[in-house]
């Protein structure tokens, strides 16, 4: 496939990265030389210097001849009119990134239908999305959800008081009749790898795994996780991420305090939702805080503009008796940091920007997909083929790509979360996690 | 954890009164209440109830594991059922228990815990095990069986 993407930013970049990966034609429209630079050693892809909104620049990278076209400029603007070029030039598929949260609401003037365009994606609407899926539950870092919400992929960090601390998988596997999940992979510093029974789960390690979502309660029996909802939710930051996680979570009962220094940002608010609680204070009023709760608080949610803030406050909040702590984080060096400095989840809007403009391409290749932030791994769900050479094997005898591993089968309206002796069916669906290197051969296999 | 430490002669049934799963595991709390093995019976019987209700400790090959973490115990306590009928404990292979351990921890167990599960049904499945528990004439004998797996 021939993609075009404007703007080079970390969206950018990520999504050229991810694509160029698995063998698409890809052209990039940057106006900054320096991002060139970058681009040029690690993504295999066709620079073309200029601005997104010009019709030259995009004949130069290709676009009569183009499949895809992706504007992720930081300006809706360019965006916009590279896009509506784009739809000049009869480009079949169209996606571009919009800050202004007015494009994306149904009642907007103007909107993706009315411009030709296929697709509208915002940031802050992602970014909240996942934070609230994320804050439901009582320790995720990731979470995606597979076979219409039946499946459950989770990210976990193993603390020293987790019960599997210290266990193989071997030995969570003679106990797999009561706590059925897979263990896909395990994190552990900057390495991710698919386990094996003699694996031990250490302390530190980032753990993910997939179950069905009617045995979660079961399952984090298994992990010492105590049940508790996010009842009592504070929000650090008033912009629109946090105007959008606030208003969610208080719909679904949750309590939410959100806390903003800026008495506009606070009256915004205010004005429209009428359930939140606001502290027009600064993160630093530890009394105020005191004074609101914070000691029997479930969740802190910091999504200010300011990385540093962010994990500084929600690491304040927990040391004040916050149970658990998720951060905005936008800088890939503090995005690898913050987790080991106890906070609980990061959320980066650039990745999950990308993550979401890749699950939106590859939608027709797979039903549906998760990446997994730090390693750049795949979670995705395939229909099994009706050809002979992998259906009806057991699974352990399978010639399965090594960097991959089945979590979870759909048959018809059940789901197995399957074991070695388990088998695959014509039409059955089958959540598969792979690390980057055997994405492809993934594909393969399924195809 | 070794299982011997858990497990005595005291603590293992091998003809148990009960024909349902709860009454099984009220004898079993109750065999460990009377070795005064645990700080609140009534608390850890209810934590056991609480977590098979969750989701049924039956295994495959006639095996079950009803345990608990809870704040009635300061320490690890063990039993072990032999009920020759076998008892439903929501087995994926739909199958009834014959061999049933049961475990409690306290509430801040970690890694022996599971560690501890794990062992037990690696022992407690292998047909020679189960073999030599059903010869077993007094729970001595199947102390001794226990004792003497190796895993």
């Amino acid at each position: 496939m021939k993609v075009i993407i404007v703007g080079a930013g970390e969206v950018g970049f990520h999504i050229a990265g991810h694509l160029a990966d698995q063998g698409h034609d890809i052209a990039v429209v940057e106006r900054n030389p320096e991002k060139h630079r970058v681009l040029r050693e690690k993504v295999n892809a066709l620079l073309v210097l200029g601005n997104g909104s010009s019709a030259a620049t995009l004949e130069e990278a290709g676009v009569t001849n183009a499949d895809l076209f992706i504007a992720v400029t930081n300006q809706d603007e360019v965006n916009l009119v590279a896009c509506l070029l784009a739809r000049e030039y009869k480009v079949p598929r169209i996606i571009a990134r919009v800050k202004t949260l007015e494009y994306i609401r149904g009642d907007g003037k103007l909107n993706a239908e009315k411009l030709g365009i296929d697709m509208f994606i915002n940031s802050d609407a992602v970014v909240a999305e996942e934070i609230c899926k994320i804050a439901g539950h009582p320790a995720a870092s990731e979470m995606a959800e597979f076979a219409a919400g039946e499946v459950l992929f989770i990210g976990l960090q193993v603390s020293s008081l987790n019960p599997v601390a210290g266990v193989t998988l071997a030995e969570l596997g003679e106990i797999w009749g009561i706590y059925r999940l897979v263990v896909v992979a395990i994190a552990r510093g900057d390495k991710t790898i698919i386990p094996r029974g003699e694996d031990v789960i250490q302390a530190g390690d980032t753990i993910y795994y997939v179950c069905k979502r009617s045995d979660l309660s079961s399952i984090d029996y298994l992990f010492g996780l105590e049940k508790k909802e996010a009842k009592n939710v504070f929000i650090l930051g008033g912009g629109r991420v946090g105007y959008l996680v606030a208003r969610e979570l208080a719909q679904n009962g949750s309590h939410v305090k959100v806390i903003d220094r800026n008495p506009n940002q606070c009256r915004l608010i205010a004005s429209d939702l009428d359930n939140v609680l606001i502290l027009n204070t600064d993160a630093t009023d530890v009394d105020t805080l005191e004074n609101e709760g914070i000691r029997d608080g479930d969740v802190f949610i910091a999504v200010t503009e300011d990385d540093q803030a962010n994990i500084l406050f929600s690491l304040l909040a927990k040391q004040r008796g916050v149970r658990r702590a998720i951060a905005l984080v936008n800088h890939p060096v503090l995005l690898n940091l913050a987790p080991s400095l106890g906070v609980d989840a990061c959320i980066s809007p650039r990745l999950a920007t990308a993550g979401e403009i890749i699950r939106y391409v590859r939608k027709g290749e797979v039903l549906s997909l998760a990446m997994v932030e730090r390693s750049g791994a795949e979670v995705a769900e395939f229909i099994v083929p009706s050809s002979g050479r992998i259906v009806r094997k057991p699974l352990r005898e399978l010639d399965f790509p090594s960097g991959a591993i089945i979590g979870a089968v759909v048959r018809g309206e059940e789901v197995l979360i399957p074991g070695g002796g388990d088998h695959l069916e014509p039409g059955d669906h089958a959540v598969v996690f792979s690390l980057p290197g055997s994405i492809n051969q993934v594909e393969k296999f399924f195809s | 954890m070794k299982i011997n430490e858990l497990l005595d002669s005291y603590t293992i049934l091998l003809n148990p009164k009960a024909k349902k799963k709860f009454d099984l595991i009220r004898e079993m709390v109750s065999l460990l209440a009377d070795r005064d093995l645990l700080r609140s019976p009534k608390k850890v019987l209810a934590d056991v109830i609480d977590r098979e209700k969750e989701k049924g400790t039956g295994l495959e090959q006639g095996v079950a594991v009803p345990h608990c973490r809870s704040e009635g115990t300061e320490k690890p306590a063990a039993a072990f059922a032999l009920a020759p009928e076998g008892i439903d404990f929501g087995a994926l292979d739909g199958r009834p228990s014959r061999f049933v351990f049961l475990l409690v921890s306290p509430k801040n167990a970690t890694t022996a815990h599971v560690q501890a599960l794990a062992t037990m049904v690696r022992i407690l499945k292998q047909p020679d095990v189960q073999a030599a528990l059903i010869r077993a004439k007094t729970p001595e004998e199947a102390a001794k069986t226990l004792a003497e797996v190796k895993v």
